[in-house]
């Protein structure tokens, strides 16, 4: 032992000097300049791409977020594709051509017979049928299905109305549906169940019954209770104008079919006359269909892929992972390493596979921006996902020919809440609106976006009547106006926001020359979001990107029950303004009518828009066929490296 | 010493029960369920989500369940940041990114930190002595976050020796600057303590007995100095390797590797139980066999301490 | 260095604490270390209230990024607002951040290990196994767990405060939203207090002032407070002394996970990361405010060391 210690020894002495060799040599080894990751990948044909986060998956029906949504764009691809330089130029994707009738609410698809799966299997037209059934099934509980609703009854189906499915849908009913609508279907939910759902039904007393039975709702009853109900009429209360036979005849029904699948009786407006043409019926005329058709919630996912590893209303199969994942794509995925890097390649049996220009592309999830930057302008990347402001004017000093500042349809804007005292007040809002001093926030920190004057960034022929600008003494002459000279009797209010940025502390320093005394409050973004759903907050930094090129991707939120409004503010004459849009077909009467719409926003002033999004990335100049684009959704086909 | 070992072990067991429960209870105390996402999710899909996942039951009953999934070996698929993969199978490709960024960076601590505190004991009241220490205090003071972008930006940008962000397990060379950040901290303490602990050996007794024979300097330090002197370096060792895995939540996220500790930011971020469960439980173990190889190694160099412990 | 002493002579309480001073004056490290906090504390906590310095939360966005000038000492930030001035205003949340999360652990690690060492039997089996346990937790991710929190419950916690004292929402809010920092941190890192405390009360325990005080038939409580923990006091200032600059790295580090002090509250911590990220378009951001943070936190180890080599005689030979 001790021998061992002392030959431990004789080389321990020289440690410094023996750590220090690999040291030195590693650093050697490495000190040589190499070849850049980029200049290899360029070789390759590959393109290494920023891509901010790593995707929650890869099942495009059940992932909302941009990052998942430029791979999923490059492995699948929807009746139509996106153009490389226009965003509002429609390229034939899987349908060569489509056309509509004359209200239209009826349109037809015709599919390409040469399309197929990445796995060489022919893609039909009803492929995309199993695909929007998979996307709407209640079971499947897809987020986004909601931008399927314009389909004929898809959003009954969607929401599980079995009631109004079975029985309202079916015109040999006994009773109409406007009648039996009245019926306790969606359950009541100012009344306390307690826990009774979670002991055993048979064990409740009767009152206690009763009360589950009526917060549930005939919908949402299990066999055991519809039975019930069957049994002891009186466990449920029933509108005076049902009579008794139909009142069996509904609950009989929805027992028949207790775990059916109601796709069939939902009568959905999807039908393919041949393998070749998918024809799409409507509730209402959606004159911006193809545009809308070319977001990924209507891509066709593989049935036969899908049904291999599991039900159709499987949340969690293999389906979409490397190896199975099967797409329709100009790319297919090749390696998914977690957090590392997500490689597609070439599809060889991709229509158009001739003219795609990248042997492969690769997706690196880079969350902080920073060490994004960093690595492109080491020789790391291609393009970045994006750019911090605080980078904008040092590299346009020493790199510009990376610089790349595009127009982006996106909104940064302040929500009230205006369930809050003073924020209830239109001229209160209004003030605190033109206290913000749009241009000069754009100008130093945020800069490349441009200063908003309505919610709506300015989209294809839509304008609205400029409606925002800064007025201090107005600002001030309406906070007395409305009660509170120099901001005398407003409480203290908090400004949330999900990370520290250098506008909200902007914001404070502008609201607190009116008098009014603003806090910031940090939350995580899980609480963050939270507490706007639950109307627990005074004011919140927000930003909207919209989904399509339409303005109702930007309105439609802020009527009464929409998730995503969490103003508490809400107008029977917008949401008129909005239905009335929704009936006309006619788009420049259709969007005359939205500004009309958007005017009433920006006059009530829920929120205070402040800047329109500008995409601010690195991007490299051998990268040819990337065109600016206001929705950014590459076609990652058309792309080429030319070094 | 068996009973020993069956009692570390039990323990071990125990701190990883307090863990994963104190972990679970946490997370449902949390303001924030995993369902919610940027845009609003309907009332039905929540709904629905809860059901799959167990969230309509009762916590108690939740617990339970997570308890009898997790001893049989079951960590369960991640709630929403991936969702529906294993858990398993997540951290079966983070691990080793982790492990393995751990281990260069104790090697670099111990290759830097042991040999300077040895350095600085034999020259101690000197320059060298002073401006090792001096180094060293600056490494413990200097947070991680500081350390990273200053040498992703000289030594990986402006001189373009390394890569600056991203992991090739091929390409030893991008392994370097996180490894580097990570391992600085943990050198800096390391050298301190060796410098401490020869000092204290050297100061002993029988070292004057051996230097009054007129035994060659290094021979001493090599015969007797160091196997004393390292033990409280060692003793550290154990935390230190549990510190250095859990801290590389910062490394990772400045220099881009894919690790175990931006997952975990992300699924706390997010709530995502199992996500945060999965990370933790690892860690617990991780720390709990480091302390337990720590302790053995620790007998293993200090008889007295074996005869202590068998006693 | 490496083991913290627990031999504090007992009899010699008073000329301890004398000879220590003398020895510790003698430290040209530690005096320098506990002058510079001196003047660090007199200039966070006296200056900001000078009218002549700028608002810390004054903007001027044209005036970005400023170089350092008469009017703003070290330059401006990327608001426009004065660095000086939020540096001073950071290092007075961070100092107090250090010191109550370290009174924290010190108050939890001393009650621990006092009863631990003192009452043995049972209780300290029971009190040191927990220890081992919560020893055994990887710390970074509990705190943030537990940041994470006690973060989304502060503002209820703020209003129930409110409610409850009738105070001004906007006084005590500062200090409310540190409170999750003070839990996390302070309720994890009592352990190798308590651990060191335990085994000074051990000692301390079996000596004859202490047997003579029981003898005297004081209460249990009495003994303890008055004449065990006073003399166990060596060991704990030395360790608090090295707390307090691991606990604001710790509150750096957490700020920089974006999980630390939450604005409008800035620290150190978050004006190191601001400065980190802004390093290249304007390098003083992150160069000023690592200055102040290094040399306190240098200070604080060189004082704690000293403190140490001067408490402890024995090790203090070399």
């Amino acid at each position: 032992m001790a021998e061992r210690a002392a030959g431990l020894g004789s080389r321990a002495l020289n440690l410094p000097r023996l750590t220090l060799f690999p040291l030195l040599a590693l650093t050697a080894l490495c000190g040589c300049k190499r070849e850049s990751a980029v200049e290899h990948a360029n070789r390759e044909g590959i393109m290494l791409v920023g891509n901010s986060a790593e995707p929650r998956a890869l099942d495009l029906q059940l992932v909302t977020g941009v990052p998942e949504n430029k791979i999923i764009s490059a492995l699948f691809e929807g009746l139509i594709a996106n153009h490389p330089s226009d965003d509002e130029a429609l390229e034939p994707g899987v349908a060569t051509r489509w056309e509509h009738n004359e209200d239209m609410t009826e349109w037809i698809f015709h599919l390409r017979p040469d399309a197929k799966w990445s796995d060489g299997v022919p893609l039909t037209a009803e492929d995309f049928i199993f695909s929007y059934h998979r996307m709407l099934s209640p079971g499947l509980a897809a987020a986004y299905a909601p931008m399927l609703h314009s389909i004929r009854n898809a959003e009954a189906y969607n929401r599980d109305q079995r009631g109004y499915i079975l029985c309202g849908l079916d015109e040999d009913f006994p009773v109409a549906w406007k009648t039996l609508q009245h019926a306790n279907f969606s359950g009541d939910p100012s009344i306390d169940a307690g826990d009774f759902a979670n002991r055993d039904f048979n064990q409740l007393s009767a009152d206690e019954k009763k009360r589950l039975l009526a917060s549930r709702g005939l919908d949402r009853l299990n066999a055991v209770q519809l039975q019930a109900i069957l049994d002891e009429p009186a466990l449920f209360d029933w509108p005076d104008d049902i009579p008794g036979d139909a009142r069996s005849l509904v609950v009989q029904r929805l027992l028949d079919h207790i775990d059916a699948d109601l796709f069939e009786f939902a009568n959905i407006g999807l039908r393919a006359p041949d393998r070749h043409t998918l024809v799409v019926t409507l509730r209402e005329p959606v004159p911006y269909l193809p545009s809308m058709v070319r977001h990924s919630t209507w891509y066709p996912v593989p049935r036969h892929v899908i049904l291999k590893f599991g039900k159709m209303t499987d949340r969690f199969t293999e389906w979409s992972m490397n190896g199975n994942l099967v797409g329709n794509g100009p790319f297919m995925l090749k390696e998914w390493r977690y957090n590392h890097y997500i490689e597609v390649r070439r599809n060889p049996h991709y229509w158009d596979a001739a003219n795609v220009g990248l042997n492969g592309i690769r997706f690196y999830p880079i969350e902080n921006p920073y060490t994004e930057a960093r690595s492109f302008l080491a020789g790391q990347l291609h393009s970045t996902y994006n750019l911090p402001a605080e980078l904008l004017s040092k590299v346009r000093a020493s790199h510009p020919q990376y610089l790349r500042t595009e127009p982006y349809v996106g909104t940064v804007f302040l929500r009230f809440n205006t369930t809050r005292k003073g924020l209830d007040d239109p001229r209160v809002r209004r003030a605190l609106s033109l206290a913000i001093h749009r241009a000069e926030l754009c100008q130093y920190i945020y800069e490349g976006f441009t200063p908003a004057t309505t919610m709506t960034p300015k989209l294809g022929d839509y304008r609205a009547p400029d409606a925002l600008d800064h007025d201090l003494a107005k600002a001030r002459q309406l906070l007395a106006e409305a009660g509170f000279p120099d901001g005398k009797g407003l409480p203290s209010y908090a400004i949330l926001t999900s990370r520290p940025h250098p506008a909200v502390d902007a914001l404070q320093q502008t609201f607190r020359k009116l008098g009014i005394r603003v806090t910031i409050e940090q939350k995580d973004w899980g609480s963050y979001i939270a507490a706007q759903q639950s109307l627990n907050f005074d004011m919140a930094m927000a930003g909207w990107i919209g989904d399509y090129l339409d303005p109702t991707t930007f309105l439609d939120m802020w009527t009464r029950d929409n998730g995503n409004n969490n103003t508490g503010w809400y107008s029977v004459k917008y949401e008129a303004l909005l239905r009335q849009a929704a009936q006309q077909a006619d788009p420049s009467s259709r969007n005359a009518i939205l500004a009309q719409a958007e005017g009433i926003l920006m006059d009530e002033l829920p929120i205070a828009p402040i800047a329109w999004f500008s995409r601010l990335y690195l991007h490299r100049p051998e990268v040819r066929g990337w065109h600016p684009l206001v929705l950014d959704n590459h076609p990652w086909k058309t792309i080429t490296l030319q070094p | 010493m068996l009973r020993d070992i069956s009692n570390r072990l039990l323990q071990g067991l125990l701190v990883l029960f307090v863990l994963g429960t104190l972990t679970f209870f946490l997370v449902h105390a949390l303001p924030y369920g995993p369902f919610q996402d940027e845009k609003a999710v309907p009332p039905h899909v929540m709904e629905r989500l809860e059901k799959l996942h167990g969230y309509d039951k009762p916590l108690l009953t939740q617990y339970g369940l997570r308890l009898k999934n997790i001893v049989q070996g079951n960590l369960g698929v991640s709630i929403k940041v991936m969702e529906g993969r294993q858990v398993g199978e997540i951290l079966g490709q983070a691990f080793p990114v982790s492990l393995t960024l751990g281990l260069i960076a104790m090697s670099i601590a111990i290759a830097i930190g042991i040999p300077a505190g040895i350095f600085a004991a034999i020259r101690k009241n000197t320059t060298v002595d002073y401006a090792i220490m001096a180094v060293a205090l600056l490494g413990i003071c200097l947070p991680a976050f500081v350390i990273g972008p200053l040498l992703a930006e000289f030594l990986g940008g402006r001189l373009g020796w390394f890569p600056v962000s991203g992991w090739n397990p091929r390409d030893p060379s991008s392994l370097f600057l996180p490894a580097l950040t990570l391992g600085l901290v943990s050198a800096a303490y390391l050298s301190r303590l060796t410098r401490a602990g020869m000092l204290e050996i050297l100061n002993q007794d029988f070292i004057r007995t051996a230097r009054a024979k007129g035994q060659k300097g290094s021979i001493i330090i090599m015969r007797h100095a160091l196997r004393g002197g390292l033990i409280p370096s060692i003793a550290y060792l154990g935390p230190a390797f549990a510190a250095t895995i859990s801290g590389s939540v910062v490394v990772e996220s400045i220099f881009q590797v894919p690790g175990i500790g931006r997952l975990f930011i992300k699924a706390i971020e997010t709530g995502d139980e199992t996500l945060i469960m999965g990370p933790v439980l690892l860690y617990g173990s991780l720390i709990v066999i480091a302390n337990f190889l720590v302790d053995l190694l620790q007998i293993w160099l200090n008889p007295r301490l074996r005869t202590a412990k068998a006693s | 260095m490496g083991k913290p002493s627990i031999n504090p002579d007992a009899e010699a309480g008073h000329s301890l604490w004398s000879d220590a001073w003398t020895r510790l004056r003698r430290n040209r490290a530690a005096m320098c270390g506990l002058a510079f906090l001196g003047f660090i504390i007199l200039l966070c906590f006296i200056v900001p209230f000078f009218p002549a310095l700028p608002d810390p939360a004054a903007q001027s966005l044209p005036n970005k990024n400023s170089g350092p000038s008469l009017s703003h000492w070290m330059g401006t930030d990327h608001l426009g607002r004065d660095l000086f001035s939020r540096i001073l205003h950071g290092g007075r949340i961070s100092i107090l951040v250090g010191l109550i999360t370290t009174t924290v652990s010190l108050t939890i690690g001393v009650a621990v290990g006092a009863m631990a060492g003192y009452l043995g039997g049972k209780v300290d089996a029971f009190l040191m196994r927990t220890v081992d346990v919560l020893y055994s937790l990887p710390f970074l991710i509990i705190v943030i767990l537990f940041s994470a929190l006690a973060k989304g419950y502060t503002n209820d916690f703020t209003d129930w405060l409110v409610d409850l004292t009738g105070l001004n929402r906007d006084a005590i809010a500062p200090f409310t939203s540190l409170i999750p920092l003070f839990v996390a941190i302070g309720a994890l890192s009592w352990l190798n207090i308590s651990r060191i405390v335990r085994a000074s009360v051990q000692d301390l325990a079996g000596r004859e002032f202490v047997e003579a005080a029981k003898s005297l038939g004081l209460s249990q409580q009495r003994i303890l407070l008055r004449h065990i923990i006073p003399n166990a006091i060596g060991p704990i200032v030395v360790y608090a002394t090295l707390t307090i600059p691991s606990v604001m790295l710790f509150e750096a580090t957490l700020s920089f996970l974006g999980m630390g002090v939450q604005p409008p509250y800035s620290s150190w911590g978050i004006l190191i990361k601001d400065g980190a990220d802004r390093m290249l378009s304007n390098p003083l951001l992150l160069i000023f405010p690592s200055i102040f943070f290094i040399l306190t936190l240098l200070s604080l180890n060189f004082l704690g060391d000293g403190l140490r080599d001067a408490l402890d005689p024995k090790s203090a030979k070399d």
